[in-house]
């Protein structure tokens, strides 16, 4: 492989961590029943506050933790007025995206463009790891940030599956009542989890302006969390393939701008951008449709079962509704 | 008298509780507002004078007002008709940018002789490239199973890219261009308007505005159409098992909706002085009538007067920046926060109403218990 390729597929993997971070953190969200539309807002207001916070008092690790902090919030603010006062959450979340993102412009206006060389989250190669060949420079030659959402992922999907509180996880999102019937603290759980969503939300902000797109300026992250939101669909609310997803569309739009940059191939910039949403759409319908079904139907008998295991997309049947005790 | 009584019914101002919401978001708002103005030096009256020296002192500014009035008032218009059906039509955005684009195509490629078919064909294109993109969203949700929030999200990328893209190559003016806008359009190309203090006033522009609004209105509170949507609002799979045509009626909110929207798009281009599609031409209209309508809880009789609030905040909002160094953010943060707080507002008197109503069952079930323990007593 050559050097040029390795060295685009470490930087795809590096940019699509914090995208990769906030997905997962609405999939907990949203495996407990609860959606956080406020992505877009929470993480440029996240990245504005650990930009600032860390620039103030020179510390990377107060800067990620106050962007934790504010994803947190905004998430328990979610999630409580849902609970105590049955505020729509999709009103409450469109609402906080505006209202965070403008609340970054006007909070953040003293930081714009300030050098944050002193306070990026540092290049941490592992040794050993990082000298196998081809994997050990894509994987392993990269910061902790990015190597925390290695474990991430790993984490969350064994929670989920293999765990007795992942499995109660699951029945929240799926069928409340009977969790609750089964003993489980509905509401308390879903606090949990939304909190916990809310602040690895925050951490993608901070992954952004410490490191990322290093600084800050207006709507630095502007877009981001509409494309995190869109990979957890994207992703079957499934940690692995919601991985998959953040590296494809990243990786694509790596791709529109080497192919800007080549001047051989006449495909403008902005029709080759469009193409992570076309995917997207292209593959809820596919999936969707009855065409699904009928791939399988053609498919040799035994390999029929895996295949529709792999198309299939379920969002949590109690995904978005407010859970009352009878 | 009940004519009267009706109308008011109607209007949803029954009661005074309805409105606390309101008017507890507006106060929070301010409160918040002079907290953090104090904090920087301000008091609220300079920012006042400020923002009335920018959108009110003339007849001019009173005319930007109004032209910042009409893009947001035909999107929350169109909105209505969504919110009722139940749809989140975040996609808005998007229809206001195909509509820009669709009277775009017309202004720069296609010349009739009179001006009257020449604007005709301009604001038609607009309707229906706006509509085309609305009732994409429907389709998405009820045939391809994309929820119209995700479907709308991608949409809008979908149609900024593109509107980018035109701007960039195919639609760049000729020479000179800095692919942020295209050439200018033709005068001839433009909604009719005369100069007022150094402002345009087009009533062309206003009566397709208020045309839209009243068309819209009527729809919602006389036609049986109108009757479907709320019934398809309150419960879809109900207003399904009624016979009502969901998936038609979903489908024609979101082309109505899109067809207003892109309207407000033609008038975001046609209205002089712009008369150029620019980048980025939506510019958040359509994320801000999703606020408007929002804060109005439906109630069509309240969108054109918010609407109005926010088109003179964000016209004066400019004025702020430049005499007192406030950022224009703060309008902005401003407004989400009325929103935010009307909605928290909103939950509680509804929590305060349905605690109410629970004690009155109990006072009723209660008295029933005395009376039958009476008679009970007297038949003995």
């Amino acid at each position: 492989m050559n050097d040029a390729l390795i060295k685009t597929l470490a930087e795809i993997v590096g940019t699509a961590t914090p995208l990769l971070i906030a997905s997962q953190g609405e999939l907990i969200t949203e495996r407990a029943g609860v959606v956080n539309l406020s992505l877009d807002g929470s993480i440029v207001l996240a990245a504005m506050a650990a930009f600032a916070v860390a620039y103030e008092t020179d510390s990377t690790e107060l800067g990620i933790l106050s962007a934790m902090l504010v994803g947190m919030l905004i998430a328990i603010l979610i999630i409580t007025a849902n609970v105590t006062l049955k505020v729509n959450q999709i009103a409450l979340g469109f609402v906080l995206t505006l209202l965070c993102a403008d609340l970054s412009t006007y909070l953040g206006r003293n930081y714009v463009g300030l050098p944050g060389g002193a306070i990026e989250i540092p290049h941490a190669p592992i040794p050993f790891l990082k000298d196998i060949p081809v994997i050990g420079e894509i994987f392993f030659n990269q910061n902790g940030m990015v190597y925390f959402s290695y474990i991430l992922v790993a984490v969350i999907w064994f929670w989920i599956y293999r765990t007795g509180p992942g499995l109660s996880l699951r029945a929240l999102g799926e069928r409340p009542s009977a969790a609750y019937v089964r003993g489980t603290r509905v509401q308390f759980w879903r606090f949990i989890y939304v909190a916990v969503g809310g602040a690895l939300v925050g951490l993608a902000g901070a992954a952004y302006s410490l490191d990322v797109l290093l600084g800050w300026r207006e709507g630095l992250t502007v877009g981001q969390g509409w494309i995190a939101l869109a990979i957890v669909i994207f992703g079957t609310w499934k940690p692995f393939r919601i991985l998959l997803g953040a590296y494809l569309i990243v990786g694509l739009r790596s791709l529109a701008l080497y192919l800007q940059r080549e001047d051989t191939i006449e495909l403008p910039v902005h029709i080759l951008n469009m193409i992570p949403w076309l995917l997207m759409l292209l593959t809820l319908i596919f999936v969707a449709s009855g065409f699904a079904n009928y791939l399988v139907a053609i498919l040799p008998k035994n390999w029929q079962g895996s295949a529709r295991h792999f198309l299939r997309s379920d969002p949590p049947a109690a995904l978005g509704t407010a859970f009352e005790k009878e | 008298m009940t004519e009267w009584r009706r109308f008011i019914q109607v209007t949803g101002a029954t009661s005074i509780i309805g409105m606390l919401p309101l008017l507890g978001g507006v106060l929070t708002a301010l409160i918040l507002i002079a907290l953090v103005l104090s904090n920087e030096g301000f008091t609220m009256r300079e920012v006042w004078d400020a923002l009335y020296e920018g959108a009110w002192a003339d007849d001019g500014k009173k005319l930007r007002v109004l032209v910042n009035w009409m893009p947001l008032m035909l999107c929350s218009t169109g909105l209505l008709l969504t919110f009722t059906s139940g749809l989140w039509n975040i996609g808005i955005e998007g229809q206001l940018t195909m509509g820009a684009l669709g009277a775009t195509a017309i202004a720069l490629f296609v010349k009739f002789d009179s001006k009257t078919t020449q604007l005709a064909a301009e604001i038609g294109m607009a309707c229906a490239a706006g509509a085309g993109w609305g009732l994409l969203v429907g389709i998405l949700k009820t045939r391809g199973g994309v929820n119209e929030i995700f479907g709308g999200v991608a949409l809008n990328f979908i149609s900024a890219l593109f509107s980018a893209f035109l701007i960039s190559s195919p639609w760049a003016p000729a020479q000179g261009g800095t692919g942020s806008r295209t050439a200018p359009f033709d005068e001839f190309t433009l909604l009719p308007a005369k100069i007022v203090e150094r402002s345009y006033q087009s009533n062309t522009a206003v009566a397709i505005t208020v045309g839209g609004f009243l068309f819209a209105a009527l729809i919602l509170y006389f036609s049986r159409f109108g009757l479907q949507l709320k019934a398809i609002g309150k419960s879809e799979p109900s207003a399904r098992a009624l016979g009502v045509p969901t998936e038609r009626n979903l489908w024609l909110a979101l082309l109505l909706c899109g067809a207003l929207a892109g309207l407000g798009g033609a008038i975001k281009v046609l209205h002089p002085p712009i008369g150029q599609l620019q980048q980025n031409s939506s510019g958040g209209i359509g994320f801000l009538a999703l606020l408007v309508v929002l804060l109005a809880s439906i109630r069509p009789w309240l969108v054109p007067i918010i609407a109005f609030v926010f088109a003179f905040l964000a016209t004066g909002a400019q004025r702020v920046e430049s005499a007192l160094q406030i950022d224009a953010a703060l309008v902005n943060v401003l407004q989400g926060v009325l929103v935010l707080a009307v909605l928290l507002f909103d939950g509680i008197r509804q929590r305060i109403q349905a605690e109410q109503e629970k004690r009155a069952v109990a006072a009723q079930a209660a008295k029933r218990a005395q009376e039958a323990e009476a008679l009970k007593e007297a038949v003995q």
